[in-house]
């Protein structure tokens, strides 16, 4: 889940941690287009995701 | 997810030659960096687009299923023509009131839409009828009317809560991207994170 350039709102984090545990990550300091983070996540997974398969 | 999108944007009324009002371009990046390869699409993903209005009151859910999308291309102009076919469909009986308070309309474009039939019903006496006619004319002309895309859903919710209750269903795990969260590399590191499905992750 990523946010637009606002970001998320206090409410919208606590709904999707407690209501669905969703784990806050981050992808540095720098705030990123959004669908840079999505090329970015699908990359980590990917390479975790052949490790754990190989 | 995406704050303060306009009544126009959510039903599909973006012309998709300038993609940067209302930053759809922003949302036809999303879906084709969430469901692209090089040269293939990813099967197991989903991109949800969680739309909320200015005053959080309803919220409308655009889910692109990379396994069932049709017609999709990495180019983002035919992402937002598809984007805009799915959500104007959708919206089919508010468009013509939609069309109408379209901000920044042109005059031009007055003359040629359905928006000022009824007043010109009025001035010129013609009748109810005719108006209604070419409101329908008008209507057939939107990609919408040409029914929906198959494999991209769209839903409204009166809350934030029930549209992610509805396009997390199913879902093993989330992880929320937030400048304040924890180390991403550290967390996606832990095998025990892939006993979920990662093509779930929204």
């Amino acid at each position: 889940m990523v946010g637009d350039d606002g970001g998320l709102t206090q409410a919208e984090r606590q709904t999707l941690m407690f209501n669905h545990g969703a784990i806050l990550l981050t992808l540095g300091r720098r705030m990123l287009l959004a669908s840079h983070c999505v090329v970015l996540a699908h990359s980590a997974l990917d390479e975790r995701d052949d490790e754990v398969v190989g | 997810m995406c704050h303060h999108v306009t009544p126009h944007a959510r039903a599909g009324l973006f012309s998709p030659a300038n993609l940067l009002q209302g930053r759809v371009d922003v949302w036809c990046r999303c879906v084709t960096a969430g469901l692209y390869l090089s040269d293939a699409i990813r099967t197991n993903s989903t991109v949800h687009l969680v739309l909320q209005s200015d005053d959080l009151a309803s919220c409308r859910l655009v889910s692109v299923d990379g396994a069932t999308v049709e017609g999709l291309a990495p180019a983002e102009r035919t992402v937002a023509l598809l984007l805009q076919r799915a959500m104007q469909h959708a919206s089919l009986d508010e468009l013509p009131t939609l069309a109408r308070e379209a901000p920044g309309r042109r005059r031009k474009e007055k003359a040629s839409s359905v928006d000022d039939d009824d007043d010109d019903a009025n001035n010129e006496g013609k009748s109810m009828r005719n108006a209604e006619r070419r409101r329908r004319g008008w209507l057939a002309g939107q990609p919408g009317s040409r029914g929906p895309v198959p494999g991209i859903a769209v839903s409204d919710h009166h809350s934030l809560e029930r549209a992610l209750a509805w396009a997390m269903r199913g879902c093993g795990a989330v992880t929320l991207l937030d400048m304040e969260g924890d180390d991403a590399e550290t967390v996606l590191g832990r095998v025990s994170f892939f006993l979920f499905p990662y093509g779930q992750l929204e």
